[in-house]
């Protein structure tokens, strides 16, 4: 899909976003599709113009995440709100 | 117009997304200070006294003392291969044989990391490589050819097959310890010994293989390796008590050997260099094929005997497909072997950088245009960019040589018939990589299309199940598949 | 009392009967033979490699007729082989050996190739494809037989060949390619020649368009002979005589395809 938004993008100069839909549970996911985006796109395409996320439990996992590389520990989900 | 583009604020564009370095820890390797030989299942001084540094090709360092055989060394190691061949490992029942087989591709598993990061270490490949391709696949060779050693009849059904005896083998710099085990496995399979010479620049996994052979409990002298430079391999192939040899390097010293063992009666199977073409069709799918190209000659370096570095693109595509090259090499990363992020590693040697480089400007003085994305080198080590030459004539150097580093070659045809005459109109004959989307044209150009391996819409892929050899120049024999067993074992 | 027309003996090279260019002739068997020079050699590899595409490019099945239809004219003058070698026995195995020979043609693959289970999505497949040109220095005894044993594996395969007969008997060698003229095998695919050895072998050995040698008939010149063959990385080979399709696979290659598998 980001190959084929290059293409159009190359053809045409139209600038189309993304936003990958299902199954981003965790930030580490997150991370592999921005490197993807990042080695296809570059980082013109780094912007929540054209690139999103939308995913509820990819925010708490992101939330358990920093909260653990301030902490030094794991963190568990019990304790951010699903809302 | 869509909601983005009404929008007249934009948020803002990161400036750059850089990768934090990724370093695989070194110290899951224990490194000794000094090596010995390993003869008749002991640590050996050599006779020789000759000990040589084994450099880091990505920082120069010296990582150990490696002893380097004599004449008289690798005497001893064949009298052990021929003792432990004649007295015990030949009579072991099959179905044992396999269980040390067995043991070791486990026990190959079990160290999975240790060997990986020596492996990047000594040699310069990245350890996403040697982590990812050179392990699983050594441990897979020692499993496949496992299973084979106790049902040889049925491999080879009414031909009574039985092992020659002792088999001296000389391995390559490019993949040292998946050399190894192409070789030690069918050979331990069919039932002979070995000895075992790992290249001058790489000796380190050999090394550590040794303790694997230790803790799967293999009988003493069934595996002797010796350390050493081509003299120590030239000793191997001249001993009379040898009944097999087997090489894997350039087709120049191949050739040698053919010609030292003519006359000889001894069992020669060779696996050389090779100027594989990578034929893309206007049908192919051009970011995948992109993806293939990268792979075919950029994977290790460029450090492959069957890399696909002649690059044949179909005129009507041309344009785009250099386009797409150019800027995918671009996001290559040359840097720290040992850094999970690096694509492209060190060049594994002094005298390797000085062939690439001349071979380089050979290619610049004849005519043709150098491609090769900004990069940032490291001071210390032996490192090239990847890089691409347009505008190439089939006569070029850079067109007729094996180059064996990051550098690819690019020929136009507009015909598949045209394909076919420059891919073959070479000595070698190792490989060649086909992408189109049409079947029935996969299928003709693989049968047009002389060389041993043919990859297509595919390129690099190995497996123990997979018979893999030249035509011509690129050598003789299988490793590989049931046809692997074929060169360790005599007939009735 | 009648004056027999007496044959001259002439080489085979690309489906013709030349004579040697050298003009030379040796005496073997109570006849003038032609003594084939380098240049009759450089001729006959030159025929076999323009010969080689179309013959490996027939089926397997076709290959076999092929063969089959040389036993079947050699079956036709098994009375003037007999005179020729005095050995019914000899004779019979050789016309046997072409129909044994005949039936392996579309067999080699099934029983050399195979498909391997990578572990990958891919489909993998290994098949046998002919090296190209084989040099063959045939056996001195028996000439008939051994020439036979010789030559049927190497070209069943699809390989063209360049044969250096029998020195001693060259006449059976002779009069098999007045059959293999006539069985519908395209000319170029057998060359045979008549002279020294020593001569001849090792031009074979040194031609770098040949691609594998079967020096079975040079008693005691194989070490020379294996060296100049390391030049181009020549397959080299010791034939038994006995009857195995290992002597066809001997020149035979092994290709494998890697596909991958998706929708």
């Amino acid at each position: 899909m980001l190959e084929a938004i290059r293409d159009v993008y190359e053809e045409t100069g139209r600038k189309i976003g993304m936003k990958p839909a299902g199954g981003i549970r965790h930030a580490k996911q997150a991370v592999q599709y921005l490197v993807l985006l990042h080695e296809t796109l570059g980082v013109e395409w780094m912007t929540p113009d054209l690139f999103r996320f939308g995913a509820s439990s990819l925010l708490n996992d992101c939330l358990l995440q920093i909260r653990k590389e301030k902490t030094g520990r794991y963190q568990s989900p019990d304790y951010f709100t699903i809302d | 117009m869509t909601e983005i583009e009404k929008r007249q604020d934009r948020s803002p564009v990161p400036s750059a997304f850089d990768y934090a370095p990724a370093p695989e820890s070194r110290d899951v390797v224990a490194l000794e200070d000094r090596y010995g030989l390993f003869i008749g299942g002991e640590w050996v001084e050599p006779k020789s006294g000759d000990y040589q540094p084994t450099i880091s090709p990505a920082t120069e360092e010296s990582l150990a003392e490696v002893a380097y055989g004599g004449p008289e060394d690798v005497g001893l190691a064949v009298e052990s291969a021929r003792e432990a061949f004649e007295n015990g490992w030949s009579d072991i029942a099959p179905s044992e044989r396999a269980k040390y087989l067995y043991r070791i591709a486990r026990i190959l598993q079990e160290r999975s990391r240790e060997f990986a990061v020596l492996e990047s270490l000594d040699g310069g490949k990245p350890i996403r490589e040697s982590r990812d391709v050179d392990l699983p696949l050594s441990a897979a060779h020692f499993f496949y050819y496992a299973g084979w050693a106790d049902k040889l009849e049925y491999a080879f059904p009414n031909r009574k097959p039985k092992p020659l005896g002792v088999a001296g083998q000389i391995i390559p710099w490019n993949f040292p310890l998946l050399m190894l085990s192409w070789k030690i496995a069918p050979a331990l399979a069919a039932g002979n010994t070995v000895v075992l010479k790992p290249a001058e620049s790489t000796p380190l996994t050999a090394l550590l293989f040794c303790d694997v052979v230790r803790q799967a409990e293999l009988p003493p002298g069934v595996v002797n390796i010796v350390t050493g430079d081509g003299r120590a391999g030239a000793e191997l192939v001249k001993d009379s008590r040898v009944d097999k040899v087997a090489f894997t390097g350039s087709t120049e010293v191949g050739k040698e050997i053919q010609r030292a063992v003519a006359g000889t009666g001894k069992k020669l199977t060779l696996e050389l260099g090779g100027k594989a073409a990578n034929i893309i069709f206007d049908d192919a799918p051009l970011d995948q094929a992109v993806e293939g190209i990268i792979n075919g000659i950029y994977f290790n370096q460029g450090h492959v005997c069957c890399a696909g570095s002649r690059l044949l693109v179909q005129e009507s595509i041309y344009e785009q497909v250099i386009a797409k090259l150019k800027r995918r090499m671009g996001t290559l990363r040359v840097g720290d072997p040992l850094d999970k992020n690096t694509d492209i590693g060190a060049i594994n040697s002094k005298q390797q950088l000085e062939k690439i480089k001349e071979l380089v400007a050979a290619g610049e003085e004849e005519g043709a245009e150098i491609f090769q994305p900004p990069c940032r080198l490291p001071e210390k080590g032996w490192w090239f960019a990847p890089t691409v030459f347009t505008n190439v004539a089939q006569s070029y150097r850079i067109a007729q040589e094996e180059i064996f580093g990051p550098v690819l070659s690019v020929l136009t045809f507009r015909t598949p018939d045209e394909a076919v005459e420059k891919a073959n109109n070479t000595p070698y004959g190792l490989s060649a990589g086909v992408w189109t989307e049409k079947g029935s044209r996969i299928l003709s150009m693989s049968q047009r299309l002389r060389a041993g391996v043919i990859w297509a819409n595919t390129y690099n892929r190995f497996d123990p199940a997979s018979p893999f050899g030249g035509y011509k120049e690129s050598g003789f024999g299988r490793e590989g598949g049931r046809h692997g067993l074929e060169p360790y074992l005599r007939f009735e | 009392m009648r004056l027999p027309v007496k044959k001259t003996y002439k080489l085979y090279v690309g489906g013709a009967f030349p004579r040697s260019e050298s003009g030379r002739s040796y005496e073997a068997e109570g006849a003038n033979v032609a003594r084939a020079s380098r240049k009759d050699i450089r001729d006959a590899v030159r025929a076999a490699r323009e010969a080689f595409p179309k013959w490996a490019s027939m089926t397997a099945y076709n290959r076999g007729q092929v063969l089959y239809r040389v036993a079947e004219i050699m079956e036709g003058r098994r009375a003037q082989f007999v005179e020729l070698t005095g050995d019914e026995a000899e004779v019979d195995a050789a016309i046997d050996s072409w129909v044994w020979y005949a039936g392996w043609a579309d067999k080699l693959t099934q029983v050399l190739g195979s498909s391997n289970p990578v572990a990958g999505p891919y489909f993998n497949f290994t098949f046998p494809e002919p090296t190209g040109v084989v040099g063959v220095v045939a056996p001195e005894e028996p000439a008939l037989a051994g020439l036979v044993a010789h030559l049927a594996p190497v070209i069943v395969g699809g390989n063209a060949v360049v044969i250096v007969a029998s020195q001693k008997r060259p006449l059976a060698a002779v009069t098999l390619s007045e059959v293999l003229a006539t069985s519908d095998v395209p000319g170029g695919v057998v060359n045979v020649l008549t002279g020294k050895k020593d001569e001849l072998a090792p031009v074979l050995a040194a031609h770098m368009d040949v691609n594998a040698l079967d020096l079975s008939g040079a008693e005691g010149e194989w070490e020379e002979l294996e060296r100049l063959a390391a030049d181009n990385v020549k397959r080299v080979v010791a034939n038994g005589d006995g009857q195995s399709p290992w002597h066809v696979a001997a020149f035979l290659e092994l290709k494998t395809v890697w596909h991958p598998i998706g929708v």
